[in-house]
């Protein structure tokens, strides 16, 4: 089972396609959590999850705006995406029945 | 600070991957980030790598760990302390005409031979810790740091027993020659010798076992001078092996080094 920041960035990287790369999976991490996401707990983060085989990354062409240097592209695998799920519906039946701030968020089992 | 903030990020950052140090200052650069955050972010990233436990499960960052940077850090950076310290009344009070021309002479030679055999035993140190290390460099550097600071602490403090009974001209004179002494015969050369084994720099075979001979050649001196004049010198042979062999350690690993380095480019 992954961990709850590993599904945030797999989350964010899935969504952002062929577009994610270290920026804007961070933005999508803060946007997520509402706290910041340092580079350090990312970078981590996406060496153990390539390790896990859960994604691949690759780095992309080099830009003005970023003084010349590449991004690291991320994809997230199958294995990735099925690991994800199981952690998403883990979180749901878990969550059955559990009364956050006074309303029910579903049927217990 | 925004420019200390970004040399400390690069520098950093060399400790990182290529493809990592790119994307992270990429990512930097994009995001507008200061100096100062730069900095932060790296050393967090920086941290967290170290206490990854695949870095150390590797043999060579222990043997640099513990074979030089825990018993030679504070016993060379304390040795060229405490010489340089003895070594400096000679030029601070002895100057004067009772000191025969002979005396004058020799003292500069002591201090230069001092500081060769030192700074090679620092050099060698410095050239094991750097190819050895590897990407735990920055553990490495973070203890040696702190024994030298400790090193520096303890024997530069007015109050230590070899400061006593001197008045303040001499005091000065002292502590500054000392650290004259001990930054040219231990932080120079293992500055070099890090740069040089990081960047696994071949070194000259010949090179390399004088970094293993130089710094026992004064006690082989020695012991043939004392065992010639006096028939039972009383030295403790097995207490002097031991120390000659210690000494010569860092050279002996920088030999094998090389030998490895020569063997791996003759079988390209």
């Amino acid at each position: 089972m992954i961990g709850e920041f590993e599904y945030l960035v797999l989350s964010a990287a899935s969504r952002l396609g062929d577009k994610a790369y270290g920026v804007p999976i961070r933005r999508a991490v803060e946007d997520a959590t509402g706290s910041n996401c340092s580079a350090g707990s990312l970078y981590t983060t996406l060496d153990r999850l390539e390790q896990k085989g859960l994604i691949e990354t690759s780095m992309g062409e080099p830009t003005p705006q970023r003084g010349g240097r590449p991004k690291r592209m991320v994809r997230v695998t199958g294995k990735g995406a099925r690991e994800a799920e199981a952690f998403y519906n883990a979180v749901l039946r878990a969550s059955r029945g559990a009364a956050w701030g006074g309303t029910p968020t579903g049927e217990a089992p | 600070m925004n420019r200390i903030g970004w040399w400390l990020a690069d520098q950093l950052s060399q400790s990182l991957e290529p493809s990592e140090r790119d994307a992270v200052r990429g990512d930097q650069a994009e995001l507008g980030a200061t100096g100062t955050q730069a900095a932060r972010e790296v050393i967090g990233l920086v941290v967290r790598h170290q206490l990854q436990l695949e870095l150390w499960k590797d043999w060579r960052p222990w043997l640099a760990l513990l074979g030089i940077v825990i018993p030679f850090g504070f016993s060379l950076a304390a040795e060229t302390l405490f010489l340089g310290r003895n070594l400096a009344p000679t030029f601070s009070s002895s100057w004067s005409a009772q000191v025969a021309w002979a005396g004058v002479l020799a003292y500069p030679l002591l201090v230069s031979a001092n500081a060769a055999v030192l700074g090679t035993l620092s050099w060698a140190s410095g050239y094991v810790i750097g190819s050895h290390a590897g990407r735990t460099l920055p553990s490495n550097l973070a203890l040696l740091s702190f024994v030298w600071i400790g090193a520096l602490a303890w024997f530069s403090q007015p109050s230590h027993w070899a400061f006593r009974d001197v008045d303040q001209y001499s005091l000065l004179t002292l502590i500054v020659s000392s650290l004259v002494f001990h930054a040219i015969a231990f932080v120079v050369p293992l500055y070099f010798g890090l740069r040089s084994g990081s960047r696994s720099t071949a070194v000259p075979l010949y090179r390399a076992l004088a970094t293993a001979i130089a710094p026992v050649a004064p006690h082989v001196a020695a012991a043939a001078y004392v065992i010639g004049f006096y028939p039972d010198p009383g030295i403790e042979w097995f207490s002097l092996l031991g120390y000659m062999l210690g000494r010569a350690w860092p050279g002996a690993l920088v030999v094998l080094h090389t030998v490895q380095l020569r063997r791996q480019w003759l079988a390209r």
